[in-house]
């Protein structure tokens, strides 16, 4: 499956490419939202790895950007993020985030939460 | 507190990691690995220093070479910053700390360098590769292991689990084939000797011939001896002697057919056990290498089987050896981005304690109203700027 990984800092795209790769997808990368809406406008991922904190568009924004165009309203987004904030959660949730999982993550984790939003 | 612990936990892990890579023949990560470790006991010991130096007056810290802990340092300061009661000194106290902290973070910031993390993913990139080729050559290695077993399964695993059958079955019908040979030479010496006594027989009419003419000779004679009345007598000795002549001839015809046919025979029998001797020979060799190879192709698959198992092992510990490494990385790089962001509230700290300053002389009156506004605004800003829980929380404690 092919992935769009967006995140400013390259390393956490790098790992996430890694930890992808290691389970046999590929991913393309964003250094945040809109870039991702620009890529998106070319080739539509199975899956959105997304980080909240960025520079230029931030994660809520991208999510907002999201839900209100329907090419890409039905690409499954999961958010990764270091900030671990219940009231952030809900609120990505709310703006149809499909999981949301903290930074640092287990390979294991993400790649079963992937499965489970992409089944 | 909570920050020594943590950078405290990450060197112990990362130390960890860097022992249990460098056993597993992987100095590079090992070696990333331990910087990250030296990193993390270099902010302990930055924060343990600072704690141990608090006694200490703010002049004689900020004249001091050893790196205070901004954090830590002002948290404990923070009092002084109360609104109601802003004192010059405390402030120029603050001010120092806080000038002091960004060639520390700076610092910090040198010592994650992308290099080192360029070639880790570099490494990792690498490890890889090699997971992705240990993993195919596991696969065909339990593949043709289960090839090898199958009953069912595809056709070269029928080939091996019958093959071993097939020469053994061959090996029963070659040596029932050599027992045939071996009675068939039996009974084509009984025929040799069959032969040579109908040899012997032949030979005992050749003498009864021989005896016969000798009495037709002496008939003859007595023939003669009673003159015209052995006329008659002489004809039948004639006829007798024509007989003799015949069965000496026929005889003597006999004796070089069975001959001929004994010598035959003879050869055959030599011929065939010696043929059928080299023949069976060379069929044995030619078994035994069948069953050599079978045995060993069936070796060769319990191998694979053994060597699969191995490789799966090994890359189960490279997944688990890259998960740790994919964790530390991340651990790495939130750290960075942590300081990062130290850094730039820190700046703005720093500038508005310096604004501060200016106002501190002035705290009764509308001036002292000023400044307690204006920190509060400042504060709330920072607080704004937060991006986790913990930040928000160290700015609340500095400004409360």
């Amino acid at each position: 499956m092919n992935f769009l990984t967006v995140d400013d800092s390259s390393t956490m795209r790098k790992i996430v490419s890694l930890a992808l790769k290691g389970a046999g997808h590929d991913s393309d990368e964003a250094e945040n939202g809109q870039q991702a809406l620009d890529a998106l406008k070319t080739k539509k991922p199975g899956c959105i790895i997304l980080d909240i904190n960025m520079p230029v568009m931030n994660g809520i924004d991208f999510l907002k950007a999201r839900q209100a165009d329907a090419s890409i309203k039905s690409i499954p987004v999961i958010v990764l993020t270091t900030q671990d904030d219940q009231a952030l959660k809900d609120q990505a949730m709310s703006l149809g985030a499909n999981a949301f999982i903290v930074k640092p993550f287990q390979k294991e984790d993400i790649l079963a939460v992937i499965a489970k939003v992409t089944s | 507190m909570q920050k020594l612990s943590a950078f405290a936990a990450l060197g112990i892990l990362t130390s960890l990691a860097a022992v249990a890579l460098s056993i597993l023949n992987l100095p590079g990560i090992a070696a990333v690995l331990s910087a990250l470790a030296a990193l993390a006991a270099l902010l302990c010991l930055s924060i343990g220093l600072s704690k141990k130096n608090k006694a200490q007056t703010s002049d004689e810290a900020c004249q001091a070479p050893a790196p205070p802990s901004p954090l830590v340092e002002i948290q404990e300061e923070a009092p002084a910053l109360a609104p109601t009661s802003p004192s010059g000194s405390e402030l120029e106290d603050l001010l120092c700390q806080a000038q002091t902290l960004s060639p520390f973070l700076n610092a910090i910031l040198a010592a994650i360098p992308q290099t080192t993390e360029d070639a880790t993913f570099h490494v990792l990139e690498k490890y890889e590769a090699v997971r992705d080729i240990t993993t195919k050559a596991a696969n065909l290695a339990r593949e043709l292991a289960e090839s090898a077993h199958s009953e069912k399964g595809n056709e070269s695993g029928l080939i091996i689990s019958h093959s071993r059958e097939t020469v053994q079955a061959e090996r029963r019908t070659v040596q029932a084939m050599a027992k045939q040979t071996r009675d068939n030479t039996k009974k084509l010496r009984l025929v040799a000797k069959e032969l040579e006594s109908g040899l012997d027989f032949v030979k005992g009419i050749e003498e009864i011939t021989d005896r016969s003419q000798l009495i037709a000779f002496n008939m003859a004679i007595e023939a003669a001896h009673i003159g015209e009345k052995g006329r008659g007598f002489k004809v039948i000795v004639g006829e007798l002697r024509t007989l003799n002549d015949r069965t000496l001839e026929f005889s003597q015809r006999i004796s070089g057919l069975f001959s001929r046919f004994r010598d035959y025979t003879a050869e055959m029998v030599s011929s065939m056990a010696e043929q059928s001797d080299q023949a069976i020979g060379e069929l044995e060799e030619s078994m035994a290498a069948s069953e050599k190879a079978v045995e060993s192709l069936i070796g060769a698959s319990e191998e694979a089987d053994n060597f699969s198992r191995e490789l799966a092992q090994d890359t189960m510990q490279i997944d688990k050896a890259l998960d740790s490494i994919l964790e530390s990385l991340q651990f790495q790089d939130i750290s960075r981005q942590m300081v990062e962001r130290s850094r730039a509230i820190l700046a703005e700290i720093e500038e508005k304690l310096l604004s501060l300053r200016s106002l501190v002389g002035h705290s009764e009156g509308p001036e002292g109203e000023r400044a307690t506004i204006h920190f509060t605004q400042t504060k709330d800003r920072l607080i704004g700027k937060a991006i986790t829980r913990a930040e928000r929380e160290a700015i609340s404690e500095v400004s409360r």
